[in-house]
């Protein structure tokens, strides 16, 4: 016979902050180039959530209010540090609130079972924009080393990257990972 | 085009700024809104990227474990706390469903449904398998006790078999490579290097870095493919579905084709804390080895201490075999660890196969 168990807050806080992590890192690294900026914001969203959690509207899901807490967190650090960022305006954290919102609701239990259509997308990239991707986020390779790797020029390379980022944007709408938002 | 030329440049530079060193801020004046979304939808594929192809997992969980011990709750194996790993899960979909109720009422009890509670752990497995660091197993292969040898057929699958080990015998010449002794080494969810000794001492290496598959064998050329799975461990046809080299795909296959029969905590001898033990078993009529799996895996992190394939059949051999991987480390190994270069001559040749 199992015996019950019981929780407690911080039990329950653990539980929404490892369910929410995946999605607010890439909240986050979607709009902050500095992968050391986003540990901070991201540990000080987090806190923030803790400390208020009596503000949280518990008939609301949990992922759009730590969201709201990291984009004036976002915001106030643009003004700080604009060179940290990529571009970041309160259209695009309010799109990237609704892209995740949208992926939220996809199946699966974790970050990675929601998005895995990405894994389908990046297979049907061309070769050469496939290999620019896994040069760049796989082996960490910076523009130079990419472009040395590969004999191109440091243009080409931005451009292979940004292209296959904008395939793999188009690819994700089309199998409804990104929705139409009717805008 | 001559008139947007200098607004053409920027919103480059814009889509371009995932890849740019810092020091660049952008320029967001007069970006129609449209153009804005598409941006947005740009960075966000970065962050995806990042995440699934990156190192943002590991660097996911030490922002986990540093919030909770800012909030005084050290991260800790749940068997410390009475709460069971396995049920996270379940309690989590609670928690997201009832937040209000639940936050408000901690020191709730939960009777927890045991078919649940295994889904649930072994869903806790994988999603921990594919944001694990380096790890080294040893793998070992033993006879399964009490079970006769089968009798040698002669039909479709020996002939498979035959095929099988002609491959094999053209693959490894000089010795042929055993997979008992052998040591796997995984970094993530799909980068892998096994090193397998042979009868004459020397070592067959082959393995993924994420980019190419590679081959090396003594005294032959090493081989490379774009095709991730090219050079897999060789097993006989029905084994190869269970790639030991991809043990994410054999967690996937636990989950969609096997039953789970048990799920307990229970000690491994040299493992730091109890254990979480899931039994996996074959569905009544699928013949298709091995019968049962076992997996040990660390209530807190999922790491896999051990994993025990019952009844594989290894080729040209027809006695079953019970083949365990049992974690030796999970030391940071060297940034080349998973390509090809340190694990042959420098002068060795190099053929690619496609």
């Amino acid at each position: 016979m199992q015996a019950p168990q019981t929780i407690d807050a911080k039990d329950l806080f653990e539980i929404l902050v490892r369910e929410n992590a995946g999605m607010l890192t890439a909240y986050l690294r979607a709009v902050v180039r500095n992968p050391s900026v986003v540990d901070d914001l991201f540990q000080e969203t987090m806190l923030i959530a803790w400390r208020r959690l009596d503000d949280y509207d518990r008939t609301r899901p949990f992922g759009p209010w730590l969201r709201g807490i990291a984009a004036k967190l976002v915001l106030a650090h643009r003004r700080k540090a604009s060179k940290d960022m990529l571009l970041c305006t309160e259209a695009v954290l309010e799109h990237l609130d609704h892209r995740l919102d949208q992926i939220s609701r996809r199946p699966g239990d974790t970050w990675d079972e929601k998005v895995a259509a990405l894994k389908d997308c990046l297979e049907r990239l061309a070769d050469s924009h496939r290999t620019a991707v896994e040069l760049r986020y796989l082996r960490g390779l910076d523009v130079q080393g990419i472009a040395g790797r590969l004999a191109v020029s440091l243009d080409a390379v931005r451009k292979r990257l940004q292209r296959a980022r904008s395939q793999l944007a188009d690819c994700l709408r089309s199998k409804h990972v990104f929705e139409a938002l009717g805008e | 085009m001559t008139m947007n030329g200098p607004r053409d440049d920027r919103l480059s530079l814009i889509r371009s700024l995932p890849d740019a060193p810092a020091g660049t801020a952008p320029d967001a004046a007069d970006v129609p809104p449209a153009l804005v979304r598409q941006i947005a939808d740009e960075q966000l594929v970065h962050a995806m990227l990042a995440m699934e192809l990156g190192d943002a997992p590991q660097t996911v969980q030490r922002n986990i474990r540093a919030v909770m011990e800012a909030i005084g709750r050290p991260v800790r194996p749940f068997t410390e706390s009475g709460a069971r790993p396995g049920v996270r899960r379940i309690l989590r979909r609670a928690a997201l469903a009832t937040a209000a109720g639940l936050l408000l009422a901690a020191g709730l009890f939960f009777l927890l449904p045991p078919e649940e509670s295994a889904q649930a752990a072994l869903a806790e497995i994988i999603a921990a398998y594919e944001t694990a660091g380096d790890r080294t197993y040893r793998i070992s292969v033993e006879d399964e006790a009490d079970r006769p040898s089968a009798p040698p057929r002669r039909g479709k699958r020996w002939q498979e078999k035959q095929d099988w080990q002609r491959l094999l015998g053209e693959m490894s010449r000089g010795g042929k490579a055993e997979l008992d002794k052998a040591v796997l080494y995984l970094r993530g969810a799909r980068q892998f290097v096994l090193i397998r000794p042979t009868a004459d001492g020397q070592r067959v290496v082959n393995g993924y870095d994420g980019q190419q598959s590679w081959l090396a064998r003594p005294d032959r050329p090493v081989l490379l493919s774009n095709e991730p799975h090219a050079f897999r461990v060789p097993m006989p046809k029905p084994m190869a579905t269970v790639p030991f080299v991809a043990l994410g795909e054999t967690l996937r296959r636990i989950r969609e084709e096997y039953d789970i029969a048990e799920v307990v905590f229970r000690p491994l001898p040299g493992a730091p804390t109890t254990l979480q033990y899931v039994l996996a078993k074959a569905r009544p009529g699928d013949p298709k080895p091995p019968t049962s799996i076992e997996l040990w895996a660390d209530p807190d992190t999922g790491l896999l201490y051990r994993v025990v394939f019952h009844d594989a059949k290894t080729r040209g051999r027809p006695q079953p075999k019970r083949i365990t991987l049992d974690l030796a480390g999970t030391d940071n190994l060297p940034a080349n660890w998973f390509t090809h270069e340190p694990h042959h001559d420098a002068s060795a040749t190099i053929e690619r196969i496609d």
